[in-house]
């Protein structure tokens, strides 16, 4: 099969991915808009009974910490603050979306949505560290960052030695790797996947360009952060596959979000001392 | 054999010879293992971090085994209240992979892994096997009954 070919065959595959349940889209709008109520959210899961029995749940699970039991999403929202809601919803979503095992990088059942999961947490911390305009996006970018894998992954299996000896051999990056063999890598399929979706172009923008292929692309501090959080999330060994650490680290992106000599020093202990919160909201979200 | 998971900034120790101690996906942390074949026991250690002084890092009471300048002593300290004879050990260090471009003070694998040879070194301990390095994750699994230590890189066939 030719590049070409097969690059047909892949975006032509974007049409049989599954698509994302429609309320997922409806609550990353309310999301990203400051002007969203919070009662309009709070309808919005009402409707779906298993979304919002799980977030009950999980509200409900000691990692919340509440003196009484939560009974309804509206009171949830009350309690918790409508930004949490959100991320416990759209890690919930998710979840059914990014669970299953994806052999072609390796990854056994549930990694990849622990990485999404991870990193997005991460993300929101990094972004409220350094005072970030768009948390919530910056939050949603990096839970569907690699969306585009879903996609990719039978190629990648079926040309796993290929693209793995670019990587060994020829210290090509993982996504330059797919792109060399496939045509297309897993971000740039993400960021079509986002908008066939009719995410933002926005996010569909952060997605496409999470590995940062380009310098310039170091201008867009909410694209730092992703990748930031990405990075960390790989050096941890976090729902990491066959691609492991085949990305191309930048020092610049520490200096454009003002971490010093030390900066991933500070990144890395920033999340070691986050660690337990951050596996304590996961239990919380998998008691199902 | 059941295998018993070791978390991160954490350890654990066996003598169980049914069990076998793992460190998942290992990116740029570095894990430790010793064991004595003498009393079929072994522990492992994973840390995160080179160095808690130079990070003015104030909690090691709290997280000893986050930075391996903490890490080690307490490890090799601990290993030994567990009964681990300090003559008899056999010592691996595994993982400190780097992403590419990770160079410097940005290379937090290979400066953890320097760190693990040095403050070994300093004790008298010379690792017997090492996998270090790379852009790869690693899974080390250690196995109580013989010692036996086997690396499994992602995307490959497990060796040893
Ligand atoms: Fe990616």
């Amino acid at each position: 099969m030719t590049t070409d070919m097969s690059l047909d065959a892949i975006i032509d595959d974007i049409d049989t991915l599954e698509p994302i349940p429609q309320i997922t889209t409806q609550l990353i709008d309310i999301a990203q808009d400051p002007d969203s109520a919070l009662s309009e959210a709070a309808v919005l899961i009402t409707h779906d009974a298993a979304l919002t029995a799980n977030l009950l749940r999980t509200v409900n699970s000691a990692y919340f910490g509440l003196r009484r039991k939560i009974e309804s999403v509206q009171e949830a929202v009350v309690l918790l603050g409508l930004n949490t809601i959100l991320d416990v919803v759209l890690l919930q979503l998710t979840a059914s979306r990014l669970k299953a095992a994806q052999a072609g990088y390796d990854l056994a059942a549930g990694e990849l949505w622990r990485h999404a999961a991870v990193s997005a947490i991460l993300a929101r911390k990094f972004a409220e560290r350094v005072e970030a305009q768009n948390i919530n996006r910056i939050f949603t970018c990096t839970l569907l960052k690699d969306i585009g894998k879903l996609v990719l992954n039978q190629y990648v299996y079926a040309s796993g030695e290929e693209i793995q000896r670019l990587v060994c051999q020829d210290e090509y990056c993982f996504h330059d790797a797919e792109r060399e063999v496939l045509g297309i890598d897993h971000a740039e399929l993400g960021g079509r996947i986002a908008e066939r979706w009719l995410f933002t172009p926005d996010m569909a923008r952060v997605i496409r360009y999470h590995h940062l292929p380009d310098e310039n692309l170091l201008e867009d501090t909410d694209l730092c952060i992703v990748y930031l959080s990405d990075c960390v999330c790989s050096m941890m060994g976090i729902g990491t596959g066959r691609d492991g650490l085949s990305y191309r680290f930048s020092d610049q992106v520490l200096e454009r979000l003002n971490y010093g000599a030390n900066g991933l020093d500070q990144l890395i202990m920033e999340y070691a001392l986050m660690k337990s919160e951050i596996d304590g909201l996961m239990a919380s979200l998998s008691l199902g | 054999m059941k295998t018993t998971v070791v978390d991160v900034s954490d350890v654990k120790f066996s003598r169980d010879t049914e069990e076998a101690l793992m460190a998942p996906s290992l990116g740029s942390c570095v894990a430790v293992s010793a064991y004595d074949a003498h009393n079929r026991a072994g522990g492992l250690m994973i840390f995160m971090l080179p160095n808690a002084e130079e990070m003015a890092f104030t909690a090691s009471d709290e997280h000893p085994f986050m930075f391996a300048d903490t890490a080690i002593p307490h490890f090799l300290q601990a290993a030994e209240s567990y009964g681990l004879e300090a003559t008899a050990l056999t010592v691996s260090v595994v993982g400190g992979g780097q992403m590419l471009g990770q160079t410097g003070r940005s290379n937090v694998g290979g400066r953890n892994y320097t760190m693990a040879r040095q403050l070994l070194a300093r004790v008298g301990i010379t690792p017997t096997h090492e996998d270090v390095g790379g852009r790869h994750n690693r899974t080390l699994r250690l196995r109580i009954a013989d010692g036996g230590i086997e690396v499994k890189v992602a995307g490959q066939s497990p060796e040893r």
